[in-house]
């Protein structure tokens, strides 16, 4: 990663935690977990818990897989590897589904208001100010409420900012098999740290 | 502490933050806020050059980043009305 401290420079708690990882998952800590790990009170923390609430707690209207779909999604137009991988592996996991590398050009064999997202976040992404009450008629017309939508929102937000890091910071992609034991960790345990 | 709303969380978040004031940060907060890949090596270079720390770079680089979500969803709040 581009910043040494990020990488080493921990306090004692959070090396400890991270030389915990690998008895726990059986693979290294993921450079994002170095990440929350460094100054966890600046951003770590604080931000574990948002993702908790917004990928994990209950929700009427998205699966936990539809959302981390939403997440996959968004870090496939962040060009965020990284994540996408990661959050379309849970996603798979979490609909019951094998096509992890397909998952988002084969969301049309889901819920078609999974797909009505898609564009309106994919229009969220790349420039919110744009945004028009034209771009709630697609997702309304399928019935889908202002909940929802913010919902979905939230869980897209979570990505914009976790690419921007990892990208920035120059995160290394974990081998497949330490992603596969790395998203089974984070669809289990949650993201609150 | 117990997980909130998503809405508190958030706002936590942006709380918890700081971008630096110096405006030599200004070139590396906009390639985060445009999605963090155009940052380089010779960019974060240039600033510890410049006598700035890492924990600095740091700083700004998730505090550009939070910015960039929280816009994103004050975006959709406004047009949904609930803000």
């Amino acid at each position: 990663m581009r910043l040494k401290i990020v990488e080493s420079g921990h306090r004692f708690r959070q090396k400890a935690m991270l030389a915990l990882f690998p008895l726990l998952s059986g693979a290294r800590p993921p450079d994002f977990s170095r990440i929350l790990m460094y100054r966890p009170e600046l951003f770590g923390k604080p931000f574990g818990k948002y993702a908790q609430s917004v990928l994990r707690s209950q929700s009427k209207y998205w699966s936990i897989g539809e959302r981390e779909l939403f997440g996959g999604y968004i870090s496939a137009k962040n060009d965020c590897d990284y994540c996408r991988d990661l959050h379309c592996r849970m996603a798979a996991r979490a609909l019951g589904r094998s096509d992890v590398d397909d998952l988002i050009s084969r969301a049309f064999t889901l819920r078609p208001e999974v797909t009505a997202v898609f564009d309106f976040l994919d229009r969220l992404e790349q420039d919110p100010s744009s945004l028009t009450p034209a771009d709630l008629e697609q997702m309304r017309a399928l019935g889908l409420k202002d909940e929802a939508i913010l919902e979905a929102t939230h869980a897209a937000a979570v990505l914009s900012v976790a690419n921007r890091v990892v990208n920035a910071l120059g995160a290394r992609v974990a081998t497949p098999a330490q992603r596969e034991r790395i998203s089974s960790l984070l669809l289990k345990r949650g993201y609150d740290l | 502490m117990a997980v909130d709303t998503p809405g508190a969380e958030l706002a936590r978040v942006q709380a918890a933050v700081r971008m630096p004031t110096d405006p030599a940060f200004a070139p590396l907060a906009a390639a985060v806020r445009t999605g963090g890949r155009d940052v380089t090596d010779q960019m974060i270079q240039a600033l510890l050059d410049a006598g700035h720390t890492e924990d600095d770079i740091f700083e700004c680089i998730v505090a550009a980043a939070v910015g960039a979500g929280v816009e994103r969803v004050r975006s959709v709040e406004q047009l949904l009305g609930t803000k």
